[in-house]
């Protein structure tokens, strides 16, 4: 990390539990709110497992991946 | 049974799934939905790094992962119960190493509502507050019974926040439980995760039905009765064989290790879900990564197994994943370095102590049920505070190395 960036940590370590809390949710809040709109759910099996739910219709009808 | 709860429909299973996320679907429209949990989402990170910023020793790479916990914020966004609950899971740990060493009851209480809607939402959460009340327990250095009963408080309260369920679930099926009813089909199915298992079980939901048939019963897989028998051939099927299914075990640790995180998908074609299956599961049995046999199969009796050809799109989508997958296996390697080194600090640190056991319950979770690389991303945060700390230990074991090498 460069010193600018050492010195915003920093700032963000010392500063009133409040004032960073509000600076990090923003900051959080931006990156989540991306992810949200550029990334779709995809089935849990995106990964490597084994997936389980769209085989018994009756545990997923609120949502097609609600299982387990 | 979100339709249910409105009053829409009549439903015959009344005891899965648990009634906390189906409610929220039932008064909040979905965007709106969606959006609380992405707000909650970021709110526990900023929570996470107000609370670890004076304990962590490296606070730039914690900031770092904390903030763009993108694995985190899929989880969050996705429209299931497992984001939300591990949101207000996170709370309830936050909030109880809070009232704990600040001596705050108040702050107690908050964290035992947290952890109780949490536990209406996901039955694997429902014993964590008992479990952080003995790690206090055991690491606690001050008088013991002053410290203990904020995390009693916190444990007691969340129970009591599950007891609405349990009435519920007595009301339907004459016996008292906190959970929903479908751990004895996860417990029987999840027996079938390798291939020629003694038991000859398959890995699919259909399998409980069928089980629960050769043994002569009609009873719902998802039932409380079907739930029961489920449970009885889980154990049964345990004990005939122990070492298959610590074989499965020992699957799942490695899974949890090689899995990464979930991350979603990018967008793409409504067609293309399929040619990216069929791509990632070549590359999974080229790996060897537990690739989807039935799947498989399918993919072959359809003629589209080696015929489908894939996209740039499709290829963008699938590195999505994989990144995901890749700096997830080595956060998880890396909070593993930081745990095994900072045991020695558990005793003096709540915060480590509670982190760490938050984390050993889910993955034991995954490893003894079913593993999903979402059930591992519940627990992205604490293992981030960890990662961060095997950045310190190993940054001054190469500058070691370097001295020594002079």
């Amino acid at each position: 990390m460069s010193i600018g960036g050492r010195g915003v940590v920093e700032h963000l370590v010392r500063s009133a539990p409040r004032a960073t809390w509000l600076v990090i949710f923003a900051a959080a809040l931006v990156i989540a709110a991306l992810t949200a709109l550029c990334v779709r759910e995809s089935d849990p099996e995106a990964g490597i497992l084994v997936g389980t739910c769209d085989r018994w219709p009756t545990g997923c009808e609120d949502n097609p991946r609600v299982s387990s | 049974m979100a339709d249910w709860l409105r009053g829409q429909s009549t439903r015959e299973l009344l005891t899965y799934p648990l009634w906390g996320y189906p409610a929220l679907l039932a008064v909040i429209p979905e965007p709106w939905l969606r959006c609380v949990q992405v707000i909650l989402g970021a709110s526990v990170v900023a929570t996470a790094w107000v609370r670890w910023r004076d304990v962590t020793r490296s606070p730039g790479a914690l900031l770092l992962m904390l903030v763009g916990a993108m694995p985190w914020y899929a989880l969050c966004a996705g429209m299931w119960p497992t984001g939300i609950s591990a949101a207000f899971t996170m709370l309830g740990v936050l909030a109880l190493e809070r009232a704990v060493t600040m001596s705050r009851m108040p702050i107690a209480l908050w964290s035992g509502i947290a952890f109780g809607l949490a536990g209406n939402m996901r039955s694997e959460v429902q014993a964590l507050p008992a479990v952080l009340v003995l790690v206090i327990w055991i690491v606690e250095p001050r008088p013991r019974d002053r410290r203990l009963r904020y995390g009693l408080v916190s444990a007691v309260v969340a129970f009591g926040m599950l007891l609405p369920w349990a009435f519920h679930y007595r009301s339907h099926t004459g016996h008292f439980s906190t959970t929903a009813s479908n751990s004895g089909q996860v417990a029987f199915i999840s027996l079938g995760q390798l291939p020629n298992n003694p038991w000859g079980i398959k890995h699919d939901d259909g399998e409980a039905d069928r089980a629960l048939v050769a043994r002569g019963s009609v009873s719902n897989p998802l039932s409380d009765a079907g739930d029961r028998e489920l449970r009885h051939a889980f154990f049964e099927a345990v004990e005939t064989y122990p070492g298959a299914y610590a074989r499965k075990v020992l699957h799942n640790l490695r899974s949890i290790l090689m899995g990464g995180f979930y991350v979603g998908s990018l967008p793409c074609a409504p067609d293309a879900a399929l040619r990216i299956d069929v791509l990632r599961e070549r590359i999974k049995l080229k790996l060897g990564l537990n690739p989807n046999e039935r799947e498989i199969a399918d993919y072959r009796a359809r003629g589209i197994w080696d015929t489908t050809n894939v996209r740039i799109q499709d290829v963008l989508s699938l590195m999505w994943q994989v990144t995901g997958t890749g700096v997830g296996v080595v956060l998880i390697l890396l909070a593993l370095i930081g745990a095994l080194t900072a045991v020695r600090r558990f005793r003096a640190e709540l915060t480590l102590s509670l982190a760490g056991a938050t984390i050993a319950g889910q993955l034991a979770v995954c490893a003894l049920l079913q593993y999903q690389p979402r059930h591992v991303t519940v627990v992205y945060l604490p293992l981030a505070l960890f990662a961060a700390e095997a950045l310190v230990t190993l940054s001054a074991f190469v500058a070691k190395t370097r001295i020594g090498l002079r």
